[in-house]
């Protein structure tokens, strides 16, 4: 595509102060094309900036030049989220400023942080259109911010974080760090990897009704918190394989490594698993909680997760989406037995820590009968459940019979 | 300074236009044999200067940060019209400039590279005052500087997703050009060092305010060049 116009440049300046709240703008983003299966420069609506060079509006506002130290020392005392923020944000950042140059009434970044900004923008636009569409309320996650290359450290002699995209709920905001290593498309950029986040985003906003610091780790054994990890990476890579359905996102950004341990493409040896298993597993490394052990093998688990909805979502009279209804529902909207209400009373996290549980909760959010019997099919077959664990509702629907 | 000011207003006039005498500029009003003794040895050349410019540049920061810092390289092509515009025996200067500035950068990763390059045309009306004496050899001249501008932007994106190229899709090249017009003004001051026929070396220090579209810009230009 190559492209030559000569414009005015009051065109420009009033496409970028003049545009009417909700008024969308044409604009030139970084996005997966799935026909062509590749990414691509791709022309896209923005529906709901406010404005438009600092980006902000209702889906997303971004935070720039930020600091963030994460000191222990400096959080004694800390109570409050006033306190906290006030601790830890060293720069609490400033609007970002995006360049566009502008051609037949679209809007190109013209250098790579305004593209990785704009497309990042859109990409939280498109992400959170598509948890509203599945039963997100409205005033759920509007606006929130995304610090955009924080330099974020704990020990600035050990230097910044890099490589990696986060929700950070005690700031209630994402993070989206430098590359230094990464070569593939910039996290900010890959679609998958902001829908990821932002399902961070929706389970904090639901299951912990938005909590800064939720109070389950201060109670839990070792059942409830694996489980809970476990299960948001999980869930959060279905948000990402819903808004996109890209099956490969995570390797056009991580390394193959990082991107064969999260791979929905059913394998038995990884996505088979049962409640006994995991409480042998449980047992036997209880000392690694929260070291090395359980940080890559939440993952792994988590994955086992999005296997089984996903692969709910292809079987007859539902789909993908509907299974996606079925796990926003899952997070509160099912009222007793939701996740945020076993959050809420289960004292120590057992409860929380059984795979029975969970699957009840995302059972009875399922929007149809057909989304309802995929979803016992399935994750009765990948957990080793049986029908009478899951409080009736999946009475008589068959097993997928994929782990036997 | 309402001659100055005067000056200043008149930048958007075609540089050839032939300038109004003003006061105190009027032929005859001193005699000729003097005044060449005392003229300026700028005004002895033929006029023109040719001046290399580097300009470090202070951008608006994408990323929020009160500025950016870049660094740019071009040509400056003046012509000096201070007797043309009246202002012979002053120590005033009025010099019209046309400078070209470029500047490029790329950034990215193997899988996202953004290439810019932006070409400024600034054209620019110089109102300076000598410092020291007309037939000084080296001399120095504040000045005052203001014009419109406009700046050619040519940006490339080259996307290389790695899934994409396993599985047999294309690197994509996408190019855009754009024009954006704008305006700078700003004050430096600039040095000569000249023979008795008007030629010699010229240099500047500059501070100038760029604005292209919505978006500003500082430049701190040094420059060297020649006058003849």
């Amino acid at each position: 595509m190559r492209c030559k116009r000569i414009l005015a440049a009051p065109l420009l300046a009033c496409l970028l102060s003049c545009a009417p709240d909700g008024d969308p703008v044409r604009m030139a983003v970084l996005q997966w094309e799935p026909t062509a299966r590749t990414y691509d420069l791709r022309v896209v609506e923005v529906r709901t900036l406010e404005n438009v060079a600092a980006l902000r509006g209702d889906a997303a506002t971004p935070i720039g030049a930020a600091s963030i130290r994460l000191d222990l020392r400096r959080l004694e005392g800390v109570e409050t989220e006033k306190q906290f923020r006030k601790a830890v944000l060293e720069e609490p950042g400033s609007d970002v400023e995006a360049q566009f140059i502008e051609d037949d009434g679209v809007l190109y970044p013209s250098d790579f942080h305004s593209l990785s900004l704009a497309t990042a923008y859109y990409n939280f636009e498109v992400s959170r259109a598509y948890a509203l569409a599945r039963g997100m309320p409205e005033d759920r996650l509007r606006g929130v911010p995304f610090y955009y290359f924080p330099k974020l450290t704990t020990d600035p002699s050990r230097g910044f974080v890099a490589d990696n995209a986060a929700w950070y709920p005690a700031l209630r905001s994402f993070l989206l760090f430098p590359f230094h290593e990464l070569q593939g498309i910039p996290l900010a950029a890959n679609q998958g990897v902001i829908a990821h986040e932002y399902g961070h985003g929706i389970f904090t906003a639901l299951v912990h009704d938005g909590s800064w610091l939720p109070d389950y780790p201060a109670r839990w054994g070792s059942a409830g918190a694996v489980m809970i990890e476990s299960l948001e990476e999980g869930f959060a890579d279905a948000w990402a394989l819903g808004v996109t359905g890209d099956l490969d996102f995570v390797e056009r950004s991580l390394d193959e490594t990082d991107a064969m341990l999260r791979d929905v493409a059913f394998d038995r040896r990884k996505h088979c698993y049962s409640q006994d298993a995991f409480d042998e597993e449980l047992w036997k490394n209880k000392a690694y909680l929260g070291g090395p052990y359980w940080d890559g093998r939440k993952y792994q688990i988590g994955t086992m997760w999005a296997a089984a909805l996903h692969r709910a979502g292809q079987l007859p009279g539902t789909d993908f989406d509907r299974v996606m209804d079925a796990l926003l529902a899952s997070y509160r909207a099912v009222g007793t037995g939701s996740l945020a209400d076993l959050v809420a009373h289960d004292p120590v996290g057992i409860t929380f820590g059984t795979f029975a549980a969970i699957a009840r909760a995302i059972v009875a959010g399922a929007p149809d009968s057909a989304t309802r019997t995929a979803l016992c099919s399935v994750l009765m077959d990948r957990f080793s459940l049986e029908a009478d664990e899951l409080g009736g509702r999946c009475d008589g629907a068959p097993r997928v019979r994929d782990c036997g | 300074m309402i001659r100055a000011a005067l000056l200043i207003l008149a930048i958007a006039l075609p540089l050839g236009a032939r300038a109004v005498p003003l006061e105190g500029a009027i032929p005859g009003d001193a005699p000729p044999r003097e005044r060449r003794k005392e003229s300026d040895r700028a005004s002895r050349g033929v006029g023109i200067s040719l001046e290399g410019i580097l300009a470090g540049l202070y951008e608006d920061d994408p990323q929020g940060s009160p500025f950016v810092r870049k660094t740019g390289w071009g040509l400056r092509l003046g012509w000096n019209l201070t007797d043309r515009v009246g202002l012979r025996d002053t120590n005033w200067m009025f010099q019209p400039e046309l400078q070209w500035t470029s500047r490029s950068d790329s950034e990215g990763t193997k899988a996202l590279m953004v290439e810019s390059r932006l070409d400024s045309f600034y054209l620019g009306a110089r109102l300076g005052y000598r410092l020291g004496d007309a037939a000084a050899a080296f001399r120095f001249v504040p000045y005052l500087a203001a014009g419109p501008a406009a700046t050619w932007n040519q940006v490339r994106f080259q996307v290389a997703d790695p899934v994409g190229l396993k599985q047999g899709a294309d690197r994509i090249d996408t190019r855009i050009e754009s024009l954006q017009w704008g305006a700078g003004y700003g004050l430096g001051i600039g040095a000569a060092w000249l023979s008795d026929g008007g030629d010699g070396l010229t240099g500047r220090l500059e501070l100038l305010r760029f604005h292209r579209g919505y978006l500003e810009e500082m430049a701190l230009t040094f420059g060297l060049g020649v006058a003849f």
